[in-house]
């Protein structure tokens, strides 16, 4: 007889079987919180790539306003544009055609692989608009790739201290999965979205950049012309000076209103830009002709100084002033600048051989006549502030160093009308004037050599300008230098 | 022929029975040290990996925070970062608003203050009287200003959590992180 198989013969195979299930959960399990961990890490940096992305986008709208460029551009009807946007008054979005955008998508083959998509929008609202100029807003929304499955990384919800629960998502990272709510770039990824705006000023700018900018007419009379040349060329001037065998045609001139204006087919060695009426009698303007010409003219403000020094009061007789260093410059507030016969004002360095700085605030009128005269030796910058009218003759300023920039007449902007700035004589004046609302008059046959901003300008009796081109270094020359001074983060 | 199947050839002897189960408790010995270590290994990479998300979190939320800032400050007893930033969105409106020029500088028409202060072991982040719990199991939190900025916007941030290997006596007693953002404005 045949002996029966035990019943338990395939309980091995139980176990076997058992055991892998076992393993497979445990396996299974660690998979699943290994991963949830590691798409968090994942999805955090994505999060964190985005802002940077957002970031450059911005940098490339502050390059775009820098260097105009505008390459990639456009408005909102889809043409390409090449300058900034125009002023709008409307909140975001502006209307399609005063606000423009660029889009940017990272090349997936670069290092990180995760593909990112930026869309850049500039506007440039009408309240944002200063002496400075047109400051612009820059709103620049990022969109990261997510790696991996669309699911949330390892995030728990969050709790406020009195226990009531938050969700981490609406906190913070704000994920999307499914949808692509904001750059239209990335549909049907997930992605990490960050949104920024920022607001980009304009640097002041260096005024000194044309023979004459005027806000209103120019009147020319009596063969004197316009030209210029570099006291920093040694062949473009002859030991600073200006030399007529070395003349250059940068002596450009510069109207925001040209009503009233008359170059009398006097010579103009340079660009003519006007807003305006046409200018009469241009024929010997030798360098273009264009319109309109829209440059802001900043005021000139009185100064706010902290320190003032009060001696001497007045300057009415002959008088030394002693400087400083650049960081802690002499400044003195006087109520009249009043030169008359052999009397002198003399501006020492307050250190021999070093660079010396003297600022004066005249509230009143600058007056000098006769043989009277104001001493600038060699390394001495000086900065007048002048409140009143300005009226110099003779051989008045005295700019050894024969550097335009080291004398500097800032005709104070006055609450309404204008000042009048009237310069005679038969010898050359070196140095700037910044007198947006001074009336300018240049009688005789001393040349101006430098730069003059003002509001109206006759030149008569033979004078000419000559524009000393080492001036539009002062500063940097780049007149359009932007800053970001606003930087906020959408975090809804 | 019924003793061919009786039962009693089915038993063991007792060495058997005694060999058996020394087996037996060494298995279930080595599993039951397994399971221990399984477990303590488990709840290491568990708080190793709390800990990394909240490390995480508190310095993206830190980071965020102290970019759009507008001025940075610290005290050190009570430990406690405060930013004062811009008030982008209305809140009523959950819409951006309009910036307007003041001071050669930008505003949105208002200023909100967070502060990052430790509560016990939870660090919290405040604003607008919400006090919202980022990471637990805090030993310390020490912001700083960094020295070389001389605009004292940019904060150096200390962090140091519980360590998870509680049970190891040689293991550290917190895991410490540093983390340096620049406020922007």
């Amino acid at each position: 007889m045949r002996l029966k198989t035990p019943r338990l013969n395939g309980s091995a195979l139980v176990v076997v079987l058992l055991t892998i299930v076992i393993l497979t959960f445990a396996a299974g399990t660690v998979l699943r919180m290994s991963g949830a961990r590691f798409r968090y890490t994942m999805q955090a940096g994505a999060w964190q790539e985005a802002v940077y992305s957002a970031e450059a986008g911005a940098n490339m709208a502050v390059a775009a306003l820098r260097d105009s460029q505008w390459a990639g551009w456009q408005d909102g009807t889809g043409a390409s544009v090449s300058t900034p946007p125009r002023a709008s008054s409307t909140s975001p979005p502006p209307a399609a055609d005063l606000r423009i955008h660029k889009t940017l998508l990272k090349d997936t083959a670069e290092p990180g692989g995760n593909e990112h998509a930026v869309i850049v929008t500039m506007d440039a609202p009408t309240a944002l608009r200063d002496t400075a100029g047109q400051w612009y807003r820059v709103r620049a929304t990022a969109a990261a790739e997510l790696p991996g499955s669309r699911r949330l990384g390892y995030e728990p919800g969050l709790f406020m201290e009195d226990g009531s629960r938050q969700n981490a998502r609406e906190k913070l990272r704000r994920f999307s999965f499914f949808n692509d709510f904001s750059v239209g770039l990335l549909t049907g990824r997930a992605q990490a979205v960050r949104t920024i705006e920022v607001i980009i000023r304009p640097n002041a700018r260096n005024p000194w950049v044309r023979a004459l900018t005027l806000r209103n007419k120019l009147t020319m009379n009596g063969g004197g012309f316009v030209d210029s040349f570099d006291s920093g060329d040694p062949t473009k001037s002859t030991n600073r000076l200006y030399d007529l065998a070395k003349r250059q045609s940068n002596g450009d001139v510069g109207l925001v209103n040209s009503t009233g204006s008359n170059l009398n087919d006097n010579f103009v060695y340079g660009d003519l830009a006007y807003t305006g009426p046409d200018v009469l009698k241009t024929d010997n303007v030798q360098g273009t002709i264009s319109s309109p010409f829209d440059e802001p003219i900043n005021p000139v403000l009185r100064p706010t100084w902290p320190v003032i020094n009060l001696n001497p009061g007045i300057i009415d007789r002959t008088m030394t002033l002693t400087g400083g260093p650049a960081g802690a410059p002499a400044r003195f507030k006087v109520s009249e600048v009043k030169l008359n016969g052999g009397s002198s004002l003399a501006l020492r360095s307050h250190a021999p051989g070093e660079e010396s700085y003297i600022e004066v605030w005249v509230t009143g009128n600058m007056t000098t006549a006769g043989n009277a005269f104001v001493e600038i030796p060699a390394g001495v910058h000086v900065t007048y502030y002048v409140e009143g009218d300005i009226k110099v003759t003779g051989s008045t300023f005295i700019n050894r160093s024969n550097i335009a920039s080291n004398l500097q007449i800032n005709g104070v902007s006055p609450a309404s009308g204008t000042n009048t700035m009237h310069v005679s004589g038969n010898s050359d004046f070196i140095g700037v004037v910044n007198a947006p609302h001074y009336d300018l008059t240049i009688t005789g046959s001393g040349d101006f050599s430098g730069a003059f901003i003002g509001n109206t300008a006759k030149i008569s009796g033979g004078a000419s300008v000559h524009y000393d081109e080492a001036l539009g270094s002062v500063g940097g020359r780049n007149a359009a230098a932007f800053s970001v001074v606003s930087w906020v983060e959408d975090a809804r | 022929m019924n003793g061919a199947f009786s039962p009693r050839h089915a038993g063991f002897t007792l060495p058997e029975v005694l060999v058996g189960a020394a087996i037996a408790s060494i298995v279930f010995a080595a599993l039951a040290v397994g399971a221990v270590s399984l477990q303590r290994t488990f709840a290491a990479v568990e708080g190793f990996g709390t800990g990394q998300r909240d490390q995480m979190r508190t310095l993206d939320y830190i980071s965020r925070d102290v970019r759009r800032a507008k001025s940075v400050s610290v005290a050190t007893s009570p430990a406690a970062l405060t930013l004062r930033a811009e008030t982008y969105i209305d809140p009523a409106s959950n819409l951006p608003r309009s910036p307007m020029i003041s001071d050669g500088g930008i505003t949105y028409g208002g200023t909100t203050t967070i502060i990052y202060s430790l509560s016990g072991s939870n660090l919290v982040r405040e604003e607008k009287a919400q006090r919202l719990v980022v990471a637990h199991n805090i030993r310390a939190f020490t912001p700083a200003l960094v020295a070389a900025d001389s605009q004292q916007k940019t904060v150096n941030v200390t962090l140091s959590f519980a360590s998870p290997m509680k049970w190891r006596s040689d293991a550290p007693t917190s895991v410490t992180l540093q983390a340096t953002s620049t406020a922007r404005n």
